[in-house]
């Protein structure tokens, strides 16, 4: 049995309701102990975290991944992504591949299952209906992406109806083609002076409306992404009081960014869905401290320059955020004055109560994947080697709190800052 | 955030909309229309100006009042040189910025909202770029034109009243004059929404927005109503003027001595004038 003692290290685990200096014992890449250590004589390896905080794992419910067909099977076009993961201390997302290859559709297999034989990052699928994948099956999230809630509303109660019948669940982000697809940014007063198509706000609640009617008779359970309006939010509380079995999740961008931000034509800002306005943006943030949302995701796509390089309409929707999630949430928490125990939920313990159906938390016996946080450290994202394309991020000027150390996954460590 | 169009000095640069220019630039450039308008007639320079580039006509489409434009302010300004190049919608604004080299002007119309910010960042130092249209989003030529034909017939801007017709999302050249009325500080702008329901947000444009059936309402007691129409998606419209001669309905139209493209040319040379001026 080889040991590993990370001394000295603030321990915040919202799951277990912990926040508090204490020596943290791995044993063969599970947590064994706090403070005393294992029973026997055991080589021991010894981390000085003096300083520093250590999180669980953080988990991504909003990533899109390129996928890609060789002669070895199908896999991510390439494993950058894992490398900005890890930088932001997150080692497990719920992903939806932005292609479809060849294959793909098979029940109950990912693409990836051919190549990733054991990904540090796991990676949980989310399907793009009708490709499905009972609720058992290893790596599933969800299916329902893509879905057009109002005018396809025999599909979506298909999907439902498999989610009922599979245990499965639908993961949805709440959009409809004929209300708002031809929009690039959200429907008012700036769009108006910018001359582009928007998005009416009332299309989240809208479509969330219908997915708790198509829920109501099946007792299915939904997932809504990238919730983006005070009208959503009020909507998922609704369909939630009505006994549905939702859960949300927000992405980081719609926390601190608003419409006016896309200044003159700034294609890095042209997000899916598109920024509103401060007052859904402040109901946003209200919903998060009160509770209503989830989780917070990164709302990652992979873009190369040549996407965003172009007219904002034409713009790829979307932007490279693996690794920078965790700060966001930091900044925000120093913004509100809110405790670090309840900021950090929404990026570990919710997500993996949303994923898995509780949060269980660094728990003796569950797998070490941990990260250590200078939180006094401050971090440019457009500096960051480890991002992906970070010269595309809106935050790549941006000055950002808390710098991941070194990230762990079952007990090993996969990644270090070399800052 | 800095203002694309205005170097350190707060010198024009480029034009790519009326948004964000100053009353006292506006006024500067509505004076300069006037006298090239005054001279266009004689088909002569009205005024050398220190400009060794080209005129670089780049467009989408081959509109024959855009090119006479360009054509006649080049004379305007002295017999500048200017050639005209077609270009593809889905062309990358690096490549559309390529085509003109330091020292030239780049005249654009384009489909896409945005297409002149996006062509401007990507232009070479020395390169500068005049909007003619970009999709829904600004003509501010065609606005400076209009803004100077309305100061014209009626020089006392700053009091008037003033009724507009048209489709508030899609007509960029109307909502290009509103910034330019409103900057100017016309007190009163009231506008006849033309396409369903007044879109959100209008009322931060500066202006009391209704539908077409409370248009009477609109123009009563308005000094002037500039209706506008638009032709096909991405070109520009047109603009006919009306008085209020009872103070009750819209009169006939006024007839304005200067054809679209003639007041166009007047624009461009006034734009050109200001921007190379040292």
């Amino acid at each position: 049995m080889s040991l590993l003692q990370i001394v000295g290290a603030r321990i915040i685990d919202a799951a277990r309701g912990v926040d508090s200096v204490e020596t943290l014992w791995v044993a063969d890449g599970y947590i064994a102990n706090y403070d005393a250590p294992p029973l026997g004589d055991h080589p021991i390896q010894i981390v000085k975290a003096h300083g520093w905080t250590l999180l669980p794992a953080l988990i991504d419910l909003g990533v899109s991944l390129k996928a890609r067909q060789s002669k070895a099977g199908v896999s991510t076009e390439d494993d950058a992504w894992q490398a900005a993961a890890l930088s932001g201390g997150v080692t497990r997302v719920a992903a939806r591949w932005q292609t479809t290859p060849m294959g793909a559709g098979t029940l109950g297999k990912a693409p990836g299952d051919d190549v990733i034989d054991d990904p540090l990052v796991a990676i949980s699928r989310i399907y793009a209906w009708p490709d499905k994948c009972a609720g058992d099956s290893p790596g599933y999230a969800g299916h329902g992406y893509g879905l057009s809630c109002l005018r396809d509303f025999a599909a979506l109660r298909g999907a439902v109806q498999y989610a009922a019948d599979h245990g499965g669940r639908l993961w949805i982000m709440p959009a409809d083609d004929g209300l708002g697809r031809s929009g690039v940014m959200a429907e008012g007063a700036y769009a108006l002076r910018l001359g582009l198509n928007g998005v009416p706000a009332s299309m989240q609640a809208a479509a969330i409306g219908a997915i708790a009617e198509a829920m109501h008779a099946t007792g299915a359970r939904a997932h809504i992404a990238s919730v983006a309006t005070a009208q959503a939010i009020a909507a998922v509380r609704d369909a939630r009081a009505s006994g549905l079995h939702l859960t949300c999740d927000v992405q980081a961008h719609h926390l601190h960014l608003i419409d006016v931000d896309v200044g003159y034509f700034d294609t890095r800002y042209r997000l899916d869905p598109p920024l509103y306005g401060s007052a859904d943006r402040d109901a946003l943030r209200a919903a998060l401290l009160a509770g209503d949302i989830d989780a917070v995701v990164s709302g990652h796509v992979p873009v190369t320059p040549a996407d965003k390089l172009t007219y904002f309409a034409e713009a790829c929707a979307g932007t490279p955020a693996l690794g920078s999630t965790l700060s966001l949430v930091l900044a925000l928490a120093q913004q509100l004055d809110w405790p670090l125990l309840q900021a950090t939920a929404c990026v570990t313990a919710g997500p993996q109560a949303v994923l898995d159906g509780a949060a269980r938390g660094l728990v003796p016996g569950a797998s070490a994947d941990f990260c250590l946080v200078d939180l006094d450290d401050w971090w440019q994202p457009g500096r960051s080697m480890a991002m992906m394309q970070p010269m595309l991020s809106p935050f790549a000027q941006a000055v950002l709190p808390g710098r991941v150390q070194a990230t762990y996954v079952r007990g090993r460590r996969v990644w270090e800052s070399r800052a | 955030m800095a203002n694309p169009q205005l170097d350190a000095h707060r010198r024009l640069i480029h034009l790519l909309t009326v948004e964000g220019i100053a009353r006292m630039m506006l006024s500067t450039l509505l004076d300069r229309v006037d006298h090239y308008a005054s001279a266009i007639d004689t088909d002569l320079p009205a005024g050398l100006v220190p400009f060794d580039g080209s005129l670089v006509f780049v467009s989408i489409a081959s509109d024959v009042d855009m090119v006479t434009a360009v054509s006649k302010a080049a004379v305007l300004l002295g017999e500048v040189a200017f050639r005209t190049i077609r270009i593809e919608p889905r062309d990358a604004p690096d490549r559309v910025a390529a085509l003109a080299e330091a020292g030239d002007i780049l005249v654009l119309h384009h489909c896409a909202s945005g297409a002149a910010h996006a062509v401007a960042a990507c232009a070479q130092p020395g390169v500068r770029v005049i909007n003619i249209c970009d999709g829904w989003h600004a003509q501010p030529l065609a606005a400076l034109a209009d803004a100077a034909a309305l100061r014209r017939r009626l020089p006392d801007l700053h009091t008037l009243c003033v009724a507009l017709v048209g489709d508030l999302r899609r007509d960029a050249r109307m909502r290009s004059l509103i910034h330019v009325l409103t900057t100017l500080g016309t007190p009163e702008l009231r506008l006849v929404h033309t396409d369903g329901p007044v879109p959100e947000g209008a009322m931060q444009l500066g202006v009391h927005a209704s539908s077409v059936a409370e248009r009477d309402l609109a123009f009563c007691g308005a000094d002037v109503v500039l209706t506008y129409t638009l032709t096909t998606p991405h070109q520009p419209g047109g603009m006919v003027m009306h008085g209020v001669p009872s103070g009750q309905a819209m009169g006939p139209p006024v007839t304005v001595p200067m054809s679209a493209a003639a007041s166009l040319a007047c624009a461009l040379a006034a734009v050109v004038g200001v921007m190379v001026s040292p």
